[in-house]
This record gives structure tokens, C-alpha cells and sequence, in this order.
């Protein structure tokens, strides 16, 4: 019923020859809250309008349930969508702006009214029903927003950024309900953000787009554990997963991981997947979390760690965490430790590296050599 | 109260004391033809000339009204015509033009660019060029003697195309996707979503319409022949021309100015705040 099937899908603007989606090939099945994340510019909005019928599909098959729609009409695709600056109408009253798309549809005058009325308490705005949208406030017109969306009932909601027009304690709240919502409704979502946070709290798969090419769909831990490449490994997570430019070497049947200022032999795990990717030498990335790694003691005594010395540069305290900033010569990494720990900006510390919880990406091609198993589609 | 005046910089205050000077100065044409219209004919011919009314009379509108009637073509005729085709005109402007301006902003169709283009050109000509042809078109049509006459040479107006093209752009494509989505047809979405919306645009484009055909005086002199199809502003004309040398008919004239006057002012009145908000919004001036 409710799921949706985009097969090889391109978008070619007019006058342009690159195209603004390239390839995006997906299933997303009946219930999934799908979200599509990405920079800006890489073609999330075009992706999600081609699925409403706001932009013509260029090439490929778009399928809702199991009805071909690429030449169906929106308003016949059983669809709704939230738009990033609300879009209600502001000449209609609330309970107008909801009713709209029932009316239209002509629904019977009390079903509209008993629709209405059902959607304004799910969404707590009953009371608001008599006001124009000029006298509301950001989330109650998001609220609004959904309502119009929900009322309806359709196989499918999409919506494109629409918590970015509120401040930060509002989006938190209102991405809350969002999921609540979500849980209630069972209605297979596709939801469009540039922030990977959004992405990480909210689906059940993400979707990672760049240039409007798909990077990597995987459902959120997956996608943090082992992304398929450095733009992915970078994209997701805050902050940010350290970088460590430098090259795998290979001496006795062992790996090292080797810097002007390190050299780490890495875990035998690594062996099978670095074995059929490198010759004897391969520049590379290394990746690391900044939970990964340590500051203390205790590390290196429970995993396999590298461990390097550097500078503390800078301290940033996040309250239940502090990250430092440690710059260890060729770059500067980020380094998670728990809040309150004794250190100064300007300390030499002695950090360790989990070995066995890097990353290795192919430095040209940005690919990852240690999460080959993982799907990159 | 004290402190407000305070605020007020000197340059704000001059500035205020010259825009109601002139205010003042533009007003005076207005208290003319009204205080005119009322004047026995023998205040029309004080001198010094005097603004005011001193005795006010409504013995000029009498004439006009009853005294003409024994002419071929009676005054409320000509105005009855006015009327008539104002309102036409104005409904068919508004029509032609919102459709126009929304297709236009909104609608993806081929030959827009050139459609935008001869839009723009012809924002450009000035009326009376454009007689000739449209004394051929309208002859061509056959419809030399009739109130369409009047009618077709506003009905493609330029300017309130490109006026409401300017306004509807505004509207966030949004919220027109959003309506689509909805379930609503082109048709919908005009009616329900555009023209409310549009609504200050269309107050403008009636004003301007109703000047421009209310005090237009072309058709009647060129295409339309038959004198009980003509307009007040004709009427108005022959009167001013025929009353040069004529003292008796200067009360008429005066009458006739201020009737003539008089819905330009109700209108603008009426839609003054709209018009405001269409000029700052289209960016038109
Ligand atoms: N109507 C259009 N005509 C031509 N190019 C367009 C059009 N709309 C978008 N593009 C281009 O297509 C690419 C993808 O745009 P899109 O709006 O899908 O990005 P996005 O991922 O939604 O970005 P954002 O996060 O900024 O909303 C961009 O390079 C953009 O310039
Ligand atoms: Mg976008």
C-alpha cells in the first residue's frame, strides 16, 4: 500500500547538463520514515518534488504502492507534503487551511468538520481553528502545516526541511512530535533535511546525497559505524570524525598505519579487507570518532590503541561532555572526554587511538577499505 | 504627547510643514469644481474671481439634467452609457488581465518569453498611435456602433497585465504547489488561492481602468457614430468646445466637470490603502 519504489531516477534541469539527481534507486517500504540528508545544492528538494509531481521526472520509474505514477497528476498521487516555510494559505482560517484539501476532494460537510477537528486535537491547535495564519507563531503554523498534511490521510507524507524555520528548543520539541506522530500515524514518510542530526534522531533509514548522487542508505547507527566513504564518514556525526591523512604499509604479513609522526601496526582484522584492496603501500585516510579516542590511562590497557602525544589547543565543554582539541602535529584532532576532566588548554597530554574502531578510506577515491561488507545502495 | 514632539528633528518638521503645503496646493483644484458646480452664473463671472461658493444653488445640475433632455440625446443617457461601460470594461480588465498575469508568472508553456516581450513593447506605445489600427480593427470586426467599441480597445491593457504579472509573482510558488497537492485545479487555485490574494492588485487595476474609460473620449469620436452610444466624457467635451463663447452654458460645464470628477474621487478613496500596497509590492511606481 504505502510504499514507494524509485527506480533509476535522473532529473536533468533545462539548460543544464549535470544532472541534479543522478541514478537514485530506492525502496522504501509500507511504515519506513525515510530521510533524505545532504549538503546544500546536492538535490534532496528536486528528489522529494519528483516524488510529489511538482518536477517532471526526467528518466526513470517512479512507483506509490504498486501504481506507476510518472505521468500522474500530484494531486492524484495520495500524497501530501510539508513545505519548509509552512505554506498555508493566508487568506483562510486555520480550520480553512486544513479543510482545503477535503473539500476539494468533496468530502461531506460534517466528515470535513469531524477530520478537521480530529487532526486539531492529535495536534493540540483546537483552539486555534478561527485564526488566520498571520496570527500565529512559527511552530503553531508548523503545526498547522502537518495537520493539513495529515488530515488527508495518504499513502505517503514528504517533507522538505520543515523544522528550519524554528529555534533550536522548538525544533527538538517539534522533531518529538513529529516521531510521535509518525508512531501514531504509520505513514511512510520521506523527510528532507540538511542536518544530520535530524537525520540521526529521526529515520529509520537514511539516505546520504551528495552532487545528486546517493552516498550510502543504511539505517542511522549502521551509517555512523561504518560509512562508505570519507564524505559520508565526515557528513555524519557531531562533531565531526577526526581525519588522519597518512599510509598503510605492509612488512611480514603485517599492517601498519604509518605518519611522519606514527606508526601504528593494525588490528589482524583488518588484514582480510586491506589484503585485496592494497598493493604493499596505499596512501590513505585514517577515520576515528572523537569517542574513540582517550585521554586516559585505562585505554590502552582494554583495546588495542595507538598512541601519540600532542597539545591540548583548545577546550570546548558541552556540559555532559568536553571535546579537546589536540593538535598532534600534522592536524589537529578532537578528542571526547567526560565532563570535569583536569585538563587546561596548553597541556601536553599522551592520547590513544582504538584501533579497533578506525576507519580506512582510500585517500583518492575516498572509498572505505574497512567497511567493504556494508551496502553502499 | 510632549515627548513625541520632542523626537521630531527639525528636518522631519520642515519636511512635514512642505508635504502639507503642497498637499494644500494640490487641493485646491478639488474645492474649485466643487464649490463651481454650485455657483449661480452670476459668481462664475466675480472678479476677482472667488474659490468659494457664496450662494450655493443646484440650479446648473437642474439644467443639465431636464433642460438638455429637449436635445436629441438626453445627458442621463450619455451617462447611463458611462456606467455601463465602466463597469463592462472593468470586469473584463480584471479578468482578462489576473488570467494573463497568472498564467504568465506562474504556468510553465512555451512562447512565454515572447509573449513577456510584446508585452513589454507595448507598455511602450502611447495611445494615440495605436488609433489608427484600432479604428481598423474595430471597423474590420463591425462593431463600429456599439457599447464594444468602448470596451475592446482597454480590454488588452498592458499595464494592468504587467501589473498583476508583477503582483501574482509574488505568491510564493508554495503556496500554489501546496494547493496543487491539495487537489485543486488551475481553475481552483486561481480562484481560490490567487484572486484573494491578488485582491489589492485588482482594486488598482479597477482605478486605473475607470479613469481611463470614464474620461476617454476616443472611441466616441472615432469609431462610434451613432450618438445615443456615446459617453459622458464626450458629452463633456462638446459642451466645453461648444460654451467657449457662451456664457449661459459655463454653469453647465461646471456641473458636468464635477459629475464627471466625482466617481474618480469615490473610487480612489475607496481603494486608496490597496493601491498603496500594489505600487510598493510590484515595485511598479
Ligand atoms: N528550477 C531549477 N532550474 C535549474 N536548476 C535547479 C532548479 N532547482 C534546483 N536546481 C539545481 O539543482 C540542484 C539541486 O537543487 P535542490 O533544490 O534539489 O537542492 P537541495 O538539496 O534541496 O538543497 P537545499 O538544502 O539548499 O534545499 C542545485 O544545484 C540547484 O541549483
Ligand atoms: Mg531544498
Amino acid at each position: 500500500m504505502g510504499s514507494l519504489s524509485c527506480r533509476h531516477i535522473f532529473k536533468y534541469y533545462k539548460g543544464e547538463h549535470r544532472p541534479a539527481v543522478k541514478d537514485f534507486n530506492l525502496e522504501v517500504s509500507e511504515g519506513e520514515f525515510l530521510v533524505l540528508v545532504g549538503p546544500s545544492g546536492c538535490g534532496k528538494s528536486t528528489m522529494l518534488r519528483m516524488i510529489a509531481g511538482l518536477e517532471p521526472i526526467s528518466e526513470g520509474d517512479l512507483y506509490i504502492g504498486d501504481r506507476y505514477v510518472n505521468f500522474v497528476s500530484p494531486k492524484n498521487r495520495d500524497i501530501s507534503m510539508v513545505f519548509q516555510n509552512y505554506a498555508l494559505y493566508p487568506n483562510l482560517s486555520v480550520y480553512e487551511n486544513i479543510a482545503l484539501g477535503l473539500k476539494l476532494r468533496k468530502v461531506a460537510k460534517h466528515e470535513v468538520e469531524l477530520k478537521v477537528n480530529r487532526t486539531a486535537k492529535i495536534l493540540e491547535i483546537s483552539h486555534l481553528l478561527d485564526r488566520l495564519p498571520s496570527q500565529l507563531s512559527g511552530g503553531q503554523k508548523q503545526r498547522v502545516a502537518l495537520g493539513r498534511a495529515i488530515v488527508r490521510e495518504p499513502q505517503v507524507f514528504l517533507m522538505d526541511e520543515p523544522l528550519s524555520n524554528l529555534d533550536a528548543k522548538l525544533r527538538a520539541q517539534t522533531r518529538a512530535e513529529i516521531m510521535k506522530l509518525h508512531s501514531q500515524l504509520k505513514t511512510t514518510t520521506v523527510y528532507v533535511t540538511h542536518d544530520q542530526t535530524e537525520a540521526m534522531t529521526m529515520g529509520t533509514r537514511i539516505v546520504v546525497m551528495k552532487d545528486g548522487e546517493v552516498q550510502q542508505v543504511a539505517p542511522p547507527q549502521i551509517m555512523y559505524d561504518q560509512p562508505c566513504n570519507l564524505f559520508v564518514a565526515s557528513f555524519i556525526g557531531s562533531p565531526q570524525m577526526n581525519l588522519i591523512p597518512g599510509s598503510v604499509n605492509r612488512r611480514e604479513g603485517k599492517y601498519y598505519f604509518e605518519t611522519k609522526r606514527v606508526l601504528w601496526e593494525l588490528p589482524q582484522r583488518y588484514g582480510d579487507s586491506l589484503k585485496a584492496a592494497t598493493s604493499n603501500l596505499r596512501q590513505v585516510v585514517l577515520g576515528i570518532r572523537p569517542e574513540h579516542i582517550g585521554a586516559d590511562r585505562e585505554m590502552p590497557k582494554k583495546y588495542p590503541c595507538g598512541m601519540t602525544a600532542g597539545t591540548i589547543e583548545m577546550i570546548e565543554l558541552m556540559g555532559s561532555d568536553t571535546f579537546l582539541f589536540v593538535n598532534i602535529g600534522e592536524s589537529t584532532v578532537i578528542v571526547r572526554t567526560e565532563a570535569g576532566s583536569p585538563f587546561a588548554a596548553g597541556d601536553q597530554i599522551e592520547i590513544a587511538f582504538r584501533l579497533d574502531r578506525i576507519h580506512l578510506f582510500d585517500a583518492e577515491q575516498g572509498g572505505s577499505l574497512t567497511s567493504q561488507g556494508v551496502t553502499s545502495l | 504627547m510632549r515627548r513625541r514632539m520632542r523626537r521630531l528633528s527639525l528636518s522631519s518638521v520642515l519636511l512635514i510643514a512642505g508635504l502639507t503645503g503642497l498637499a494644500l496646493f494640490m487641493l485646491i483644484p478639488i474645492v474649485y469644481i466643487f464649490n463651481h458646480a454650485f455657483k449661480p452664473l452670476d459668481e462664475m463671472f466675480l472678479f476677482p474671481p472667488r474659490i468659494l461658493v457664496q450662494e450655493p444653488t443646484i440650479v446648473n445640475f437642474e439644467k443639465l439634467f431636464f433642460a438638455t433632455s429637449g436635445d436629441v440625446v438626453p445627458f442621463t443617457r450619455y451617462l447611463f452609457n458611462s456606467i455601463i461601460i465602466a463597469v463592462i470594461t472593468i470586469f473584463c480588465v480584471i479578468t482578462v488581465s489576473s488570467m494573463a498575469g497568472y498564467a504568465i508568472a506562474k504556468l510553465r508553456f512555451g512562447l512565454k518569453g515572447l509573449i513577456m516581450g510584446l508585452i513589454y513593447i507595448s507598455l511602450m506605445f502611447a495611445a494615440e498611435t495605436v488609433s489608427i489600427p484600432r479604428y481598423l480593427i474595430i471597423s474590420g470586426l463591425g462593431i463600429n456602433d456599439t457599447y464594444f467599441a468602448h470596451i475592446l480597445p482597454f480590454l488588452a491593457s498592458p499595464v494592468a497585465v504587467f501589473l498583476m504579472m508583477a503582483f501574482i509573482g509574488q505568491i510564493p510558488n508554495d503556496l500554489i504547489e501546496a494547493a496543487k497537492l491539495d487537489g485543486a485545479s488551475e481553475v481552483a487555485i486561481f480562484n481560490r488561492i490567487v484572486m484573494p490574494l491578488a485582491a489589492p492588485a485588482v482594486a488598482t487595476i479597477a482605478i486605473l481602468t475607470f479613469q481611463g474609460v470614464w474620461g476617454d473620449v476616443e472611441a466616441s469620436t472615432l469609431y462610434v457614430q451613432d450618438e445615443a452610444l456615446k459617453n459622458i466624457a464626450y458629452y463633456v467635451q462638446t459642451l466645453v468646445s461648444g460654451a467657449q463663447n457662451n456664457v449661459a452654458g459655463q454653469g453647465l460645464m461646471a456641473a458636468a466637470s464635477l459629475l464627471m470628477f466625482l466617481p474618480n474621487l469615490i473610487i480612489f478613496l475607496v481603494f486608496q490603502k490597496r493601491v498603496m500596497q500594489t505600487m510598493l509590492h510590484s515595485g511598479v511606481k
